[in-house]
């Protein structure tokens, strides 16, 4: 067993090598197997542990373990690889989410997604804000939430997620309580979920130097005309489409990471690969850019989609294909992040972060539902009703059986609206299994470099040590 | 002496996992500590004030164990918890 990746440092301070007892074992319900020229790589999803495994080795997790334990079996137990048939796994799981949170402890507010409107430039059928009231916020307002920010800031810098609407339509409250911030000499950075239609060269230059923009995230529905058809932009521009691929390589070049959400559905699940080739012509040279796909949510919007069983198969067949053609044109990045144990799922669910509605209520969530605001900003927290619904979990029949459980939580809250069903849970811990060899890949370029660099140091070194030159 | 702050303990595969809790423990202690049986009774007296002879006193009553291993064991986990500024006079 070749270790390729530590365990997480905590998870493991707190477990500690399991203790090898004469049981019969078997495989923790929590892994994921891939196969690489090298071997099998096998990573535990509890530990966050990567290891290459030889022949004799896998074999344990083919067919069933020895017993009594070999040594390079008992190695593995240790490593929480291989449990006891009667094992609980869940449990542990359970347990390690309540004792890291109690380490955690609580730091202030530092999370903030803040909807400067509810206005939005586009018309997508899909969105579930449609309906919605259009609502500015005003500028004493985001006097006012800056104030907010301040008075309960924790450690550290606040991280800001604009959101909306499409928070662009609002920039001038972003130009507002970025600069308030940096009056008061509040330290932040800023992401923001936009549909990219706005970020002209002047934008761009404000959003990396005033809003310390790091990240954004732009959705794409497909190639020109579908695009522009979904989009159906309130605007006079010819085509939006080209605007907003020319505006997401803009922010490309003023180093910001961009995130593009590919939106799949029945009616462009076929022209999403055309636009993944147009795409990398586009983006393909950039570090900074992540390409994905997501199922479009079954319930919501205008027009809410209900899938049968049968299309629910074949849109996660077709995610799988497109997210193959997204690895192969290089801009996946899914094997930068392996699955790791979550403690809480999103804003939601921890008390370091708000969602700050245009009008100064306060919400959990960023899909913002009526009835659902706990309080205001000049009130603080008045329904904790609210806010305690968000924190309690559930679970599918299927998160059981699930290889990725640690690195999942479904909220009670959101299993009515939830994207998740079989298929997607399945595409979700397949898409982390086939990461494992290019995470692997990676892992051994980046000894490689960093055992060239200490070649050169100690080649300079003694160089410099020694009394001959050699050149 | 007593516990300067909270510390939870939770069973976690047959072992007892204790989490100083709070702001201030946080501050002090960054971390979990793995108890035996003994450790995590004492942990539980200190959430009253005690005197170290009345912990060696209830020890003695809830373990059958000889006085002298005894109170150098109860000092030893005192001196632990000490040592990592756990403990107010």
């Amino acid at each position: 067993m070749k270790i390729i990746r530590k365990g997480d440092e905590k998870i493991l301070g707190i477990l500690g090598e399991q203790e090898v007892r004469d049981l019969p074992c078997r495989p923790l319900r929590y892994l994921l197997q891939a196969q690489c020229p090298d071997g099998t790589l096998l990573y535990n999803v509890l530990t966050g542990q990567l290891v290459l495994l030889e022949e004799e080795e896998a074999l344990f997790f083919r067919k069933e373990a020895p017993r009594p334990l070999t040594p390079a079996a008992a190695q593995l137990a240790k490593a929480w690889f291989l449990v006891p048939e009667s094992y609980e796994e869940r449990n542990t799981v359970h347990v390690l989410r309540k004792i890291l949170k109690m380490v955690q402890g609580k730091n202030g507010i530092t999370g903030y997604t803040i909807l400067p409107t509810t206005g939005c430039n586009a018309r997508c059928f899909y969105c579930y804000e449609s309906g919605l009231e259009k609502v500015y916020m005003a500028e004493d307002l985001a006097v006012r939430l800056v104030e907010y920010m301040i008075r309960h800031k924790g450690e550290g810098p606040l991280r800001l997620h604009w959101f909306g609407g499409e928070p662009l339509v609002g920039m001038q409250r972003i130009d507002q309580i970025c600069s308030l911030l940096t009056e008061k000499g509040t330290e932040f950075t800023s992401a923001m979920t936009s549909n990219g239609f706005l970020f002209t060269e002047e934008v761009v230059k404000k959003a990396v130097g005033l809003w310390k923009l790091g990240r954004v995230q732009i959705t794409l529905d497909g190639t020109e005309e579908i695009y522009n058809r979904t989009k159906a932009y309130v605007c006079e521009c010819e085509n939006p489409y080209r605007q907003v691929l020319q505006n997401i390589r803009r922010l490309l070049e003023n180093h910001v990471f961009v995130t593009i959400r590919l939106n799949l559905d029945l009616h462009n699940m076929e022209d999403l690969r055309s636009l993944v080739l147009e795409l990398k012509d586009v983006v393909g040279g950039f570090q900074n850019v992540e390409v994905y796909s997501h199922v479009l949510f079954e319930n919501a919007g205008a027009a809410p989609i209900g899938r049968t069983e049968e299309t629910r198969k074949l849109l996660y067949r077709k995610q799988v294909e497109l997210d193959s053609l997204i690895f192969e044109n290089g801009m996946s990045r899914h094997s930068i992040s392996l699955p790791v144990l979550k403690t809480h799922n999103c804003m939601a669910d921890t008390e370091d972060s708000v969602v700050v509605y245009p009008d100064g209520r306060l919400f959990k969530c960023e899909h913002v539902e009526k009835g659902d605001d706990y309080g205001h900003l000049d009130s603080g927290l008045v329904k904790r009703e609210i806010t305690e619904k968000f924190y309690r979990t559930a679970e599918l029949p299927g998160c059981g059986s699930c290889p990725i459980y640690p690195s999942c939580i479904l909220l009670e809250y959101c299993r009515g609206i939830t994207d998740k069903n079989p298929y997607t849970c399945r595409y979700r811990a397949d898409a982390c299994a086939r990461s494992l060899p290019e995470y692997y890949e990676k892992a051994k370029e980046r000894k490689k470099e960093s055992k060239k660099e200490n070649k050169k140091e100690s080649k300079k070194k003694s160089e410099q040590e020694s009394p001959f030159s050699l050149t | 002496m007593r516990l300067k702050f909270r510390i939870e303990t939770i069973g976690l595969d047959g072992k007892i996992i204790g989490v100083p809790v709070g702001e201030e423990a946080t501050a002090c202690f960054g971390g979990v500590l793995k108890l035996n049986d003994t450790a995590a009774y004492i942990l539980e007296l200190l959430k009253s004030e005690i005197t170290e002879q009345e912990i060696i006193d209830r020890v003695e009553k809830e373990y059958k164990v000889s006085r002298d291993v005894l109170e150098k064991d109860v000092k030893k986990i005192l001196n632990s918890f000490e040592e990592r500024g756990f403990l107010t006079e």
